[in-house]
């Protein structure tokens, strides 16, 4: 980390939040452009956008510099953030999806941009799941090997844990391995 | 091929050798992402108006703000110092600047370093709780995590790590006490609670006072305090001092600008053994002066390495380049541990690449105030509520097939928690038996350590029922 970026993250513990500006002036462009690609809606990008940040700035108390770069943690709370939005995002469209706003400054550069999104993503198809989160890590992302590593590796953790729990569950569970079956057969 | 493409390939490689073959259709994504990233930019109008909204939030709830409290609270005078640091301090920095009367040096002993412990008649009823950032830890910790992978706790969509990416379904384990008969608690003990020296930062303030900026005459203010001082090491392998004089707390870190930025990947037999850890570690606390007095033997956190084992030979082993040395603190003569049953004290972060110490926290005055209260010594009633998973139990389900987990004999120590208090929050410690779970099961992924709270009157954190996963229903 640089050492303004340790200061402002210093002086926001100490109380002195303005210099979360320095931060968020740091990361924004990052942290959209992170959500957007995986998120690939405007609106809904932005939503959780300003989630992350005003977590970000809620907990930034809590947050051990010796246990993480400031990177990496924002990193973290926009990859759950994510998450969140997938596990509670709801099957039908929302009239916010059909209208323009008056306020949107380049629609036509958004649509574009949204198909083109499309497009890498069907390449992206023809990987793994989580190929496709290293390969966007590094190169949408622009995360470093180790910043990927860090970053993954709480997730990858969990998931695994998730995977194990599956397994035994499977084991235990006849009729489970049965309905699995039929769905994949 | 572009260099640049290569490195990018050759970072991608690592992370997933697999990959290697299907170069020819990662380039081509290569470039389709990137040319589509050179074209993005997010919504200037959404920037500006998310960064108006941010600097114009209101002020944070002062219940999570631990230094705000401190300063509320009633003030002890204690005379005292980091002395080392200090005395560094004003002979690098405040010596030069500061105007000497005929001769005298200026200087400031506050003596921090010292433990000081003043008996009162009590604090209340007690509501205890974890803080959720120690809560995160040893849900970090049970998922075999540990503190030196990567995050050193499992951060959450909100940032506090209170949730996982996936939520845990509530554990299927059952303890069984094994261990051998132990002696029942003395029937009184003594709760400690951790008070701030608030006159510190005043004293520091009025050093800095006499210092001429030519900006500002510094000494027309009134009744100031100074609260934070970084100290930034200009050399190679350089670190950064930040002392924090509202929570009378130094912590050091990595000067990265001036730390080798490599990227390597370590190997577990890259990893030097704890004795070559802890000298390392002892080396710089003698070189800088920190007194370790206040704490006991030293261990290595090596929670990460039952994370590897789990995952070895799958590409997906985690080998951290920063080692914990952690020297529990010791408080009239009992070790302190955090909610997961960790030693809890000074903590010094050793790089093992360059086998230099590249963090130093925990190092903070400690002075505390006992009261006496009324311990459970019925030595039945407490292996009952360790076999019900003590304190912060998860939620139990009616589960035939649970896993039974076998527990040892307890040691006694004090266990750090808070508590919740006119709206703020006292950090305490809590005389405990703290249970080790003997013989892990394959895979097991519940509570590292089985706390069972000895004090009798108190209000106890209501276990949450953990919402079982769709993916596992």
């Amino acid at each position: 980390m640089e050492a303004s970026e340790i200061q402002a993250i210093l002086n926001c513990q100490s109380g002195n939040l303005k210099d979360f500006g320095i931060l968020y002036d740091k990361y924004i462009e990052k942290i959209y452009s992170f959500v957007f690609f995986r998120v690939n809606h405007k609106e809904s990008t932005q939503d959780i956008v300003s989630d992350v940040f005003f977590k970000a700035l809620n907990k930034i108390n809590r947050f051990d510099m010796n246990k993480a770069s400031f990177s990496t943690w924002l990193y973290s709370i926009a990859r759950n953030s994510v998450i969140d939005y997938y596990r509670g995002k709801k099957s039908d469209i929302s009239i916010d999806d059909l209208t323009v706003k008056a306020e949107d400054s380049d629609v036509e550069s958004e649509i574009d941009c949204r198909l083109k999104l499309d497009e890498i993503k069907k390449y992206l198809d023809e990987f793994s799941p989580l190929q496709q989160e290293i390969i966007t890590m590094r190169i949408w992302d622009e995360l470093s090997y180790k910043e990927i590593k860090q970053v993954m590796n709480m997730s990858e953790g969990a998931l695994k844990m998730t995977v194990a729990r599956i397994l035994k569950k499977i084991r235990k569970d006849p009729k489970l391995v049965n309905s699995l079956l039929c769905f994949f057969l | 091929m572009n260099n640049n493409i290569n490195k990018l390939l050759q970072d991608i490689y690592k992370l997933d050798p697999e990959l290697k073959s299907r170069e020819n259709e990662l380039i081509a994504l290569i470039g389709k992402i990137k040319d589509t990233k050179n074209k993005f930019k997010p919504d200037t109008n959404f920037v500006h108006r998310l960064r108006n909204e941010l600097m114009s939030a209101p002020e944070r709830d002062k219940k999570e703000n631990f230094i705000n409290n401190y300063i509320n609270m009633k003030k002890y005078i204690f005379g005292g110092a980091v002395a080392f640091v200090c005395l560094l301090l004003f002979a690098v920095v405040y010596y030069p600047l500061v105007s000497k009367n005929n001769g005298d040096q200026a200087s400031l002993n506050l003596d921090l370093g010292k433990m000081n412990i003043e008996s009162v008649d009590n604090f209340g009823l007690l509501s205890l709780s974890r803080a959720s950032s120690d809560s995160n830890i040893e849900l970090s910790k049970a998922m075999g995590l540990g503190e030196s992978a990567g995050l050193g706790s499992a951060v959450s969509s909100d940032g506090s790590a209170d949730s996982f990416l996936v939520m845990p379904a509530p554990a299927p384990y059952s303890y069984v006490y094994m261990g051998d008969d132990f002696e029942k608690p003395n029937e009184k003990g003594n709760v400690y609670k951790r008070v701030i020296p608030a006159d510190v930062s005043k004293q520091f303030a009025s050093f800095i006072k006499n210092i001429n900026l030519g900006l500002v005459d510094l000494k027309n203010f009134n009744n100031v305090g100074l609260q934070n001082l970084t100290l930034v090491e200009d050399n190679d392998f350089g670190l950064i001092i930040n002392i924090n004089l509202n929570s009378a707390e130094v912590s050091i870190y990595q000067n990265w600008d001036k730390w080798p930025k490599t990227e390597t990947n370590l190997s577990i037999t890259d990893i030097p053994k704890d004795d070559v850890v802890i000298a390392i570690a002892n080396n710089f606390l003698s070189k800088y002066g920190i007194d370790n007095g206040n704490y006991g033997s030293p261990v290595v956190n090596n929670q990460w390495r039952e994370y590897y084992i789990m995952n070895d030979g799958q590409g997906q082993s985690y080998v951290p380049d920063t080692m914990q040395v952690v020297y529990p603190l010791l408080v009239e003569g009992l070790s302190v541990y955090d909610q997961g049953g960790q030693p809890v004290g000074l903590n010094v972060l050793v790089n093992v690449l360059h086998k230099k110490v590249a963090g130093v926290n925990g190092l903070r005055a400690s002075n505390y105030q006992s009261a006496s209260y009324e311990l459970i010594s019925d030595v039945e009633e407490l292996i009952a509520e360790a076999e019900n998973g003590g304190f912060g139990n998860s939620y139990k389900q009616n589960n035939d097939n649970e896993i039974k987990v076998e527990l040892g004999k307890p040691k006694v120590g004090l266990v750090k928690l808070y508590n919740y208090k006119n709206g703020q929050q006292e950090e305490m410690l809590v005389p405990s038996l703290i249970f080790d779970i003997l013989d892990k099961p394959d895979g097991y992924y519940g509570r590292q350590k089985v706390i069972v709270l000895l004090v009798k009157e108190m209000e106890r954190e209501q276990p949450m029922p953990m919402i079982e996963p769709a993916i596992l229903r």
